[in-house]
């Protein structure tokens, strides 16, 4: 069997990657993004199945779409990461699966966005529509905060920020819950808790675990499904009226979660690569 | 039948089409660009059909992308346009059904696209993954020249810069051809003539009519249904022994190319339009009439 994975930097998910492999007699095929040249014309590769963990997501997105196009089976598919990595596409996928996500509106002048926005009434969220770690995530409080990012965004941004992604802001309880869902199932669940609004376990913040019984463990499934399967990490929010599912993530990173859930999250990943290359 | 045509500007391409839809008694209702705000949670536009004329790509490809989940029929298709808008999906696309391409190689830091570049031999031509046609196509000569682009694509490139799409040079005849494909058939053919190696309009090429051949049309009509069929238009190579399809683009420049041809191609694009509304149409009512039928 012959898995490869493709990545930037060894960083601490992908050494919990490589051991949990080692245990099952697995080596990875390291294909390192910043070497590694696609020559269209021949499919140099011959790998049962690889695991994309690169950091930047345009590279990740076209490796997985040469990879998939020369036959080769990826963990996650592009499918899964061209919707995951962006922020409207996984909204009206899980709109169009029932899922239920905060409100969100798309615009593409900062005159639109505005006026929008001050019908929407504050505060609002402003995302890239492509983007991770909470990078550019805006909180907008007021008519002069708008102002000022969006004339930001319109005077310093490349034209991928010329869509501008607005979501209703959840007034959540001082945390969020990230579940893990592999083949369909939620593996487990965290909650982070942060004094910032953004509860991205990147800008620091502790978890707790958070049992996956009852509508975490469904609505983590369900997201799933909705954005094509493979493993993936949902992040909740839980809104007044419910839970939410805010957005779904394609490369996550694990390495807060495991100790709170008790769960092996890197060996159920290596368990399910397995199962794809077999298939 | 209500027709949405969602655009940016009304240039002169898009005053023709609405002309031609109006002889055809097709309402039409411009949605400008600039203005529009989409509520993701809810279907907020009745309308029978959509012709995408953004002049920006993103733009197009988010808007389609909400007809779409709303079951509105789009002309282009969102995956045609998100296939004709990159370069990389265009190539594999083409590549998978057979379309003679030049050769290909991807890399993602200056360092790994040098190495291919020499592995490939000069001339190179780099090309952004996205972007207008001839913007910042750049032909490598030597090693020296390489490392020079490279670096300015990384120290003053945004985020797609980062994708180094390399293409094999194909000496061509000092033209290129661009045709006008609408659904099954090449309505009409343009040479343009420049004294650049980019053999675009934008650099400055002069058009002339080109006589579409059966096999100027059998490769131009199999590159469109490559990426999924529709209106387009494909820009090939003619060499001594072969023909390329070089890259492939929205519909633009009709007025030029029909001004310069004596087609009328915004009428040809109106009559694709019209028929794919009412068979959408159709195929919603058979739809429809099959599901009360089954649940009584």
């Amino acid at each position: 069997m012959k898995i490869g994975m493709l990545l930037s930097i060894v960083s601490t998910e992908q050494k919990m990657l490589f051991e949990a492999a080692a245990k099952r007699g697995i080596v990875f095929d390291r294909l390192d993004d910043r070497r590694i040249v696609f020559d269209l014309e021949n499919h140099r590769y011959d790998h049962d199945v690889i695991l994309e963990r690169c950091i930047n997501h345009s590279r990740a997105l076209n490796s997985l779409k040469m990879l998939n196009a020369g036959g080769i089976r990826t963990v996650n598919t592009y499918e899964v990461a061209r919707v995951c990595g962006n922020k409207f596409l996984t909204t009206m996928a899980l709109v169009d699966h029932g899922v239920p996500t905060p409100k969100a509106r798309v615009a593409f002048t900062a005159e639109a966005a505005l006026e929008e926005m001050e019908s929407m009434g504050y505060p609002v969220v402003l995302k890239p529509p492509i983007g991770s770690w909470g990078r550019l995530i805006a909180r907008v409080n007021d008519r002069h905060a708008a102002e000022a990012v969006l004339e930001h965004k319109e005077t310093l941004g490349s034209y991928q920020h010329s869509v501008i992604y607005m979501q209703e802001y959840v007034d959540k309880p001082g945390r969020d819950i990230r579940s893990f869902v592999v083949d369909g199932e939620t593996i487990c669940a965290v909650y982070r808790y942060s004094d910032h609004w953004k509860t991205n376990t990147a800008l620091g913040g502790t978890t707790a675990d958070c049992p996956v019984e009852g509508e975490v463990g469904t609505l983590s499934a369900r997201a799933a499904e909705a954005v094509g399967g493979g493993v993936v990490a949902v992040d909740l929010l839980e809104s007044p009226e419910g839970i939410l599912v805010n957005e779904v993530n394609y490369t996550m990173e694990f390495r807060n979660s495991i100790k709170p859930t008790g769960v092996d999250i890197p060996g159920r990943i290596i368990d399910y690569l397995v199962k794809v290359a077999r298939s | 039948m209500e027709l949405g045509i969602v655009l940016s500007r009304i240039r002169k391409d898009e005053k023709r089409l609405i002309a031609e839809a109006g002889r055809r008694g097709i309402d039409v209702k411009t949605i400008d660009n600039t203005r529009l705000v989409f509520e993701l949670e809810r279907r907020h536009m009745d309308l029978d059909g959509v012709l995408e004329r953004c002049i920006d790509h993103h733009r197009a490809v988010y808007a389609l992308t909400v007809f779409d989940h709303w079951g509105i029929p789009t002309v282009n298709r969102q995956s045609v346009v998100e296939t004709y808008g990159n370069r990389l999906l265009t190539s594999l696309a083409l590549r998978e059904n057979g379309v003679p391409v030049p050769e290909v190689r991807v890399a993602y830091t200056p360092h790994s696209a040098l190495e291919a570049m020499e592995d490939m031999g000069y001339p190179v031509v780099l090309r952004p993954v996205e972007g207008p046609e001839g913007q910042l196509v750049s032909r490598i000569g030597d090693k020296y020249t390489a490392a020079t682009v490279l670096e300015h694509k990384r120290i003053l490139g945004a985020y797609h810069h980062s994708i180094f799409f390399m293409q094999k040079h194909i000496d061509m005849p000092g033209h290129d051809i661009r045709a006008y494909v609408v659904g099954d058939e090449t309505v009409a053919a343009v040479s343009v003539l420049t004294h650049h190696w980019i053999g675009t309009i934008t650099a400055g090429g002069l058009m002339k009519p080109e006589p579409v051949t059966e096999e100027l049309n059998d490769l131009a009509v199999g590159a469109v249904r490559a990426i999924g069929g529709g209106i387009a238009v494909v820009d090939m190579v003619r060499t001594k022994d072969a023909w390329f399809v070089q890259e492939m683009g929205p519909p633009s420049g009709l007025s030029d190319a029909s001004d310069a041809t004596g087609v009328n191609i915004p009428g040809k694009i109106m009559d694709y339009v019209a028929d794919m509304v009412t068979r959408a149409d159709t195929a919603v009512r058979a739809d429809a009439v099959a599901r009360e039928g089954s649940g009584s």
